[in-house]
């Protein structure tokens, strides 16, 4: 366990040594997330869409699968130092926009531009449908009154049976 | 993001372990717009990083599409190299020629076993 400690601060302090930094997480068998990858079978089926009629060997979307990781945490990384130097508490889609420039994968921009807007596009679309479900379209100042309207009713009948039951 | 994290919680209580393959329906809403890859496991992929701070929905997305990019360049760059020494299977040298070849992808040099 100390030598895990010490090796994760040996890490931490050498920050610009990204290998190193996440060597040291692979080796510290604490964190249950050292192992994780994208899903398997969502990158064969990515592959197998673009390559068709290419056989892949396992050793090699084994590397690939691996590189994903690993290109996943650069990309954070980068992002996140961009982040601390504009002083932002949240890492945000401009940060990772221009991690990606900053990387050398700036052709990456604008097909992960044209996600953004229909992610975008989606959440709008969802905040309008919850919105429908829950008050079955009717406008948030009618609710307001339709609500004032039904207190005034329940104080008036409570009103009322407690004089019978005083009675 | 709450039917990312399903599919992560599904998988572990059906096999009792991270079942990698599997991808559960309900996250048709996250994938809208033609992501392949679970967010939810993007995040926990990212959050693995002690250093790495919050990151918006949009910069996941980002991250996620982003890496579909990836997997596309480097599979279809591996494949010229596989082409080109005229075989018909993309092996693990053909990845490894394209981690040497490409400055962009020097990240990758050592940090693979």
């Amino acid at each position: 366990m100390q030598d895990h400690c010490s090796l994760f601060i040996f890490s931490a302090d050498h920050f610009k040594q990204k290998s190193e930094k996440f060597k040291a997480m692979s080796v510290s068998s604490d964190q249950p997330d050292d192992e994780l990858t994208i899903p398997r079978a969502a990158m064969n089926k990515m592959i197998k869409e673009l390559l068709p009629n290419v056989r892949v060997a396992n050793e090699a979307r084994e590397l690939i699968l691996n590189c994903c990781t690993e290109f996943i945490h650069l990309l954070s990384s980068e992002a996140n130092e961009i982040c601390n130097q504009q002083q932002k508490k949240t890492i945000n889609a401009e940060h990772i926009l221009m991690s990606l420039d900053k990387l050398g994968f700036g052709d990456y921009r604008a097909d992960a531009e044209a996600v953004l807007k229909d992610c975008k596009a989606m959440a709008a679309k969802k905040r309008r449908k919850s919105t429908r479900l829950e008050n079955l379209g009717i406008p948030e100042e009618e609710l307001l009154r339709q609500q004032q309207e039904l207190f005034a009713k329940v104080s008036f009948r409570m009103i009322i049976s407690n004089r019978w039951y005083v009675e | 993001m709450a039917g990312g994290e399903s599919e992560t919680n599904a998988s572990l209580n059906n096999n009792g372990v991270e079942a990698a393959t599997e991808e559960l329906p309900g996250e048709e809403e996250e994938k809208g717009s033609g992501l392949r890859f679970p967010l939810a496991r993007i995040k926990r992929i990212m959050k693995a990083d002690p250093e790495l701070g919050l990151a918006s929905q949009d910069a996941v997305f980002l991250v996620a599409k982003a890496t579909e990019l990836f997997v596309e360049s480097l599979a279809l760059e591996a494949y010229h190299y596989t082409s080109q020494s005229k075989k018909k299977t993309v092996s693990r040298r053909d990845v490894d020629h394209c981690i040497d070849a490409i400055e962009a992808l020097a990240f990758l040099d050592g940090a693979m076993d």
